[in-house]
């Protein structure tokens, strides 16, 4: 499993400096430090992924320790429930910040119970139900034919049942009728 | 609907709020979960056009 260090002035990593790659081409062999000392990348993309990667590691370095322990236990039930996985990792814990960064792992369960999603999973959730309606105030409501977001709520206004008991509907209080005179009463 | 259906949209939903009596309402820029009130409270829209639960003694009805 791949450790984080807390943060520190360092920006090599723990291994960095200590290892010797080999390899052989066309019959020769070379040793060389790995890994291999990068410039700055020149793509946009590659920035850009640079960048989220650098507000990740500061982010996880803001969070220690409460955080790295919680996403430690919420890894070992993320193999336990999706992957099937015990004991030793075949994901290290670096590539499942990547999966949070980029959406693709959906929840951490702390060991309270409690769910925590990622802000790329609350926002699909908010686009899906942005096809239903994507007006500021709506509220859902399900009418006979299908869920529909009520969105011509002026200020003021209350949610009470349509008299014909279908949907909720949005009014001036001063349209609610009485309790007694509702159709089959309260 | 598949049970696995029905458990995917529960989990998408639960990605915008978990506590049990939340009613989602749309924000400026996304979906939100508005907590639920406290009992006998009225769901009313505010002057700022979002819902929001109040005690029935502040609403005027008929």
């Amino acid at each position: 499993m791949a450790g984080i260090r807390p943060g520190g002035a360092s920006r090599r990593t723990q291994y960095g400096g200590k290892v010797w790659l080999s390899y052989t081409v066309h019959g020769r062999t070379y040793v060389r430090k790995w890994p291999r000392a990068r410039g700055k990348p020149k793509l946009p993309w590659a920035l850009a992924n640079l960048k989220r990667m650098a507000v990740a590691q500061r982010a996880v370095r803001q969070w220690q320790p409460e955080a790295t322990k919680h996403m430690q236990e919420g890894l070992d039930t993320f193999l336990r429930e999706h992957v099937g996985l015990r004991g030793t990792a075949a994901i290290r814990l670096r590539d499942w910040l990547t999966q949070v960064m980029y959406g693709r792992a959906w929840d951490l369960v702390l060991p309270t119970g409690k769910k925590l999603y990622s802000y790329a999973a609350i926002r699909d959730a908010s686009d899906f139900l942005d096809w239903l309606e994507p007006r500021y105030g709506s509220v859902l409501v399900r009418t006979p034919d299908g869920w529909h977001g009520t969105w011509n709520c002026k200020p003021g206004g209350v949610f009470t049942m349509a008299p014909d008991y279908a949907t909720p509907l949005c009014c001036p209080p001063a349209d609610v009728p009485p309790r007694d005179q509702a159709a089959g009463g309260y | 609907m598949p049970e696995d259906t029905f458990d995917q949209l529960q989990r998408l939903l639960d990605a915008i709020g978990q506590v049990p009596g939340s009613i989602l309402i749309r924000g400026a820029d996304r979906w939100i979960a508005l907590p639920p009130g406290n009992v006998g409270d009225v769901l009313t829209i505010n002057d700022g056009g979002m819902p929001e639960w109040v005690p029935p003694g502040t609403v005027q009805f008929a």
